[in-house]
């Protein structure tokens, strides 16, 4: 009798895994309406003000009263990919490279439109470190995962300057940028390659640039937002409605720096505790440069490929971009 | 018999022994043992008997050097005794004395190495000697535990003896042991004795182990715990002979009764 | 059902080790037929044999094998000092009231605090470097090992310590050649558990450490396999750790089995 309930139990166990693996699904509605709920993914950074503004301007809950919409801040584009991957979220913002490493291995992803490119910053504090040469072994280089943008432009600018992609490789620490920001001021971290608004207050904070991420591979590279296919192709007018939004909110955000300003003051999202009047400076910059076109697609995906981060570089950028910008960019 | 002569290897003169500083009742002191005072007389098998509790092991435990008394003067050879050491070699009952991690050989050269200094070489050939004396030569290369509880006991007494003591000290080390075991224990340990010719301060339960393997037995009482008497049991040397019943009578009665003439003493002491 | 009962007895009747193994078998068929059968996303579990190709791979590339040496390094370190500090400790302990005093406020404040926890911390301290981790696993040992050895030095009978007196030994003697062995089963309870306790924690350290390369042990081996989106690798990251487990234990039981239970020491548990 025993070995009855033993085998009864252990099916039981298995039938439990297969229907948990099924779950977690975004719950759909009827029709190729609006889904009942849809959650986006992003990063603390000037990079995600598009984000922000849409956000606290409501667009998106006026058009669809009848979807949940909600807003989920990670730390690095890897853990936006994970989020999409186990369908925890939709739409993502996130880097060229996290996502060309998802599309790699088969996910079926795509651009839906980009936010925005800028320069962002090396920043070292130690006098001694002034080029990538002076990094010796012991000195730890913060980057929010191994596989994040700067962490790429990182190698290619290794790969120009040092001759090898792989020469800092064994330096990199995966921290989150307000992390990084306070282990490079306490002097853990010899420099830190984050983004706006970190990278502004380490150089107030007395630290200096080794690197400007607009030179090795040039001023491309523009962030991404991303949407799985089969998602676009379930809601394809809701999926068209929210990229003209994006791309109406970026356009206003563009000519807007005072109001959008203030929307980052409000929002956790923006990654610092800055006052409005820093975040209209940032926004001010002339390298921000708010570009929906991807760009940089191509060239970062022959560089991942030949130094070994993805096994296939794709035909052109059609493969990489959904309807909305098919064609467009490089 | 002219034993008297010669310097007693341990002199006891009014000691009083307590594990915490007795009691004070009056101008008296309770403590377990209260007032004791005898001798030792070197080479002699010194038995110390009493019922439970009359602090017959608190005694070998001061002579031992881990106590000292509270009152009173406890001498070894014209010293007072300060701490325990290998001239004082002990036999506990309990069967864990021997080091479980040591074979029975290993615990008897480690005594030597680590109490007296003996060379490695010399140490295995001094403990496989008193291996044979004890008749436990064949298990020398075991662990404690494969071994019963009578070879234990006899490896104990081998590393006590080993140890070449002043005195070889005995807590019922056949206690724990059976009845045909213990007999023929006691029957070895006094032919040890006749060949070494070690001094032997041992404290039993027992009756006739005490008849038969003291030559002197001291009787202790409890409530008050003092020394009852002295008895010489040199002449006993057989189970079953005359002398032997009498003074076993005799013992009985002074841990049970309490009542004896000191001519009856007398008597039975001169018994050849 | 009745089918089964031969076979079932005859499985009781199998040696422990072939029964193990082929619980093992079942569990990987079985592992494996979810993968093939349940459509779950090869992204989000991975299949046994894509597990096994992931270890020959970064076997080959030696990736999995200096990792896998780093945290041992880590934690043999950790311990080593951990085992010391506590020894002391307990040494203290048993024979001190001021030893004993420090010994059981120590522990109880510092004892339920999990190693992790103290990571954060111990970053601040010592930077970036393996020192923090190793300071975490020293400090996961301490309190184990100090605990157990003190409870085995007082629980030696009184008879040992007589004997130890009796035979005139100095407090060294009797520390390292009586005391020593005579605690060791409650020891190596001790070690077992630092070694448990340690391993945990080392390669949870090394997650949240983050630090690459030369100190990237297998914490951070399944952690930047996360990063490149390798369930495979993260599954041979876990497939090894767990092996390690097993191997350390049975080394464990080795040395039980040629100490306390050749001395007939061993208690029941």
């Amino acid at each position: 009798m025993s070995k009855h309930r033993w085998l009864l139990a252990l099916l039981l166990a298995i039938l439990v895994l297969f229907v948990s693996a099924c779950g977690n699904a975004a719950s759909t509605g009827s029709g190729s309406d609006a889904p009942s709920s849809f959650t986006i993914v992003y990063q603390p950074g000037l990079g995600s003000v598009t984000f922000i503004t849409l956000k606290l301007q409501k667009t998106l809950d006026k058009q669809f009263p009848h979807t949940n919409f909600q807003w989920k801040i990670v730390n690095s584009g890897s853990a936006v990919r994970e989020a999409v991957l186990s369908n925890q979220g939709q739409l993502g913002s996130l880097g060229i490279s996290p996502f060309l490493v998802g599309w790699d291995k088969g996910m079926d992803w795509k651009v839906l439109l980009a936010t925005s490119r800028g320069d962002t910053w090396l920043v070292a504090k130690n006098p001694r470190i002034k080029t990538l040469k002076d990094f010796g072994p012991n000195d730890k280089i913060g980057v929010v995962a191994p596989d994040a943008q700067q962490a790429i432009v990182l190698r290619k600018a290794a790969q120009q300057q040092l001759g090898d992609a792989h020469a800092l490789d064994k330096n990199l620490v995966a921290i989150g940028s307000a992390d990084g920001e306070q282990a490079l001021l306490s002097g853990q971290l010899a420099a830190n390659f984050a983004g706006s608004p970190f990278q502004e207050s380490e150089v107030a904070a007395g630290g200096h640039i080794v690197l400007h991420s607009n030179q090795p591979f040039g001023p491309v590279g523009a962030g991404l937002i991303v949407l799985p296919q089969s998602f676009y192709n379930q809601y394809p007018n809701f999926s068209k409605t929210v990229y003209k939004d994006l791309l109406a909110t970026s356009a206003y955000v563009a000519s807007h720096h005072d109001q959008a300003a203030q929307y980052l003051a409000q929002d956790a999202g923006s990654g610092g505790k800055g006052s409005e009047a820093q975040f209209k400076s940032l926004l001010d910059s002339e390298y921000l440069v708010f570009d929906t076109t991807p760009s940089g697609l191509m060239a970062y995906a022959t560089f991942m490929q030949s130094i070994g981060f993805l096994s296939r570089v794709p035909k052109s950028v059609n493969d990489l971009e959904l309807p909305t910008v098919l064609g467009t960019g490089s | 018999m002219g034993q008297q002569d010669i310097e007693p290897i341990v002199r006891a003169d009014h000691i009083y022994l307590d594990y915490a500083q007795g009691s004070i009742r009056g101008d008296r002191i309770s403590a377990i043992v209260e007032d004791a005072s005898f001798t030792i007389q070197r080479g002699e098998k010194f038995v110390i008997i009493g019922p439970s509790g009359c602090g017959k092991t608190t005694l070998l435990k001061a002579i031992g050097g881990f106590l000292q008394p509270l009152r009173g003067e406890l001498l070894l050879k014209g010293q007072p005794i300060k701490k325990p050491g290998p001239d004082r070699a002990f036999v506990f009952q309990d069967f864990e004395q021997l080091f479980a991690w040591r074979t029975v050989i290993g615990n008897i050269v480690y005594a030597l190495q680590a109490a007296k200094r003996v060379p490695k070489n010399e140490a295995i050939e001094k403990a496989r000697h008193y291996l044979e004396l004890v008749q436990v030569a064949a298990a020398a290369d075991k662990y404690p535990h494969q071994l019963s509880g009578g070879m234990k006991q006899r490896a104990a007494l081998a590393r006590a003896l080993a140890l070449e003591p002043d005195i070889l000290l005995m807590d019922e080390p056949f206690g724990a042991l059976d009845a045909i075991t213990r007999n023929q224990l006691q029957l070895e340990l006094n032919e040890i004795w006749q060949r070494t010719g070690v001094t032997i301060v041992l404290v039993t339960h027992s009756i006739q182990e005490a008849v038969f393997l003291g030559t002197r037995v001291m009787v202790m009482s409890s409530s008050p715990a003092q020394i009852r008497e002295i008895v010489d049991t040199s002449q006993a040397e057989e189970f079953g002979s005359q002398q032997f019943d009498a003074l076993s009578k005799h013992l009985r009665s002074q841990l049970i009764h309490h009542e004896t003439s000191p001519e009856r003493i007398a008597q039975l002491s001169a018994v050849e | 059902m009745s089918l089964l009962q031969p076979a079932a007895v005859k499985v009781r009747e199998l040696p422990v080790w072939l029964r193990h193994l082929l619980f093992g078998i079942v569990f990987i068929i079985a592992w494996q037929l979810y993968v093939s059968l349940s459509g779950a996303s090869a992204l989000l579990i991975a299949s046994p044999i894509a597990t096994v190709q992931a270890l020959f791979t970064d076997i080959g590339n030696g990736q999995l094998i200096s990792a896998t040496l780093i945290s041992l390094q880590n934690l043999a370190i950790g311990m080593a000092i951990g085992i010391i500090v506590g020894l002391i400790l307990a040494s203290l302990s048993a024979f001190s009231r001021f030893g004993r005093d420090l010994l059981t406020l120590l522990t109880s404040v510092f004892s339920p605090l999990p190693g992790i926890a103290i990571l954060p911390l111990t970053m601040l301290w010592f930077g970036l470097s393996p020192a923090a981790i190793i300071f975490v696993v020293v400090y996961g040992s301490i309190w184990p090992i100090s605990a157990n050895t003190e409870t085995g030095f007082r629980t030696i009978g009184a008879t040992t310590r007589m004997v130890a007196l009796n035979l005139g030994l100095s407090r060294v003697q009797t520390v390292r050649d009586v005391f020593l062995p005579a605690a060791l089963p409650h020891i190596l309870s001790g070690l077992r558990l630092a070694w448990a306790f340690g391993w945990r924690t080392v390669v949870g350290a090394e997650i949240v450490f983050g630090v690459a390369g030369s100190n990237g042990g297998l914490g951070w081996y399944i952690n930047n396999a996360r990063y490149f989106l390798n369930p495979p690798a993260i599954f041979a990251g876990l497939v090894v750790i767990s092996l390690l487990g097993i191997l350390l234990d049975t080394f464990f039981q080795r040395v039980e089995q040629q100490t306390i239970v050749k001395w007939g020491m061993k208690q029941a548990h």
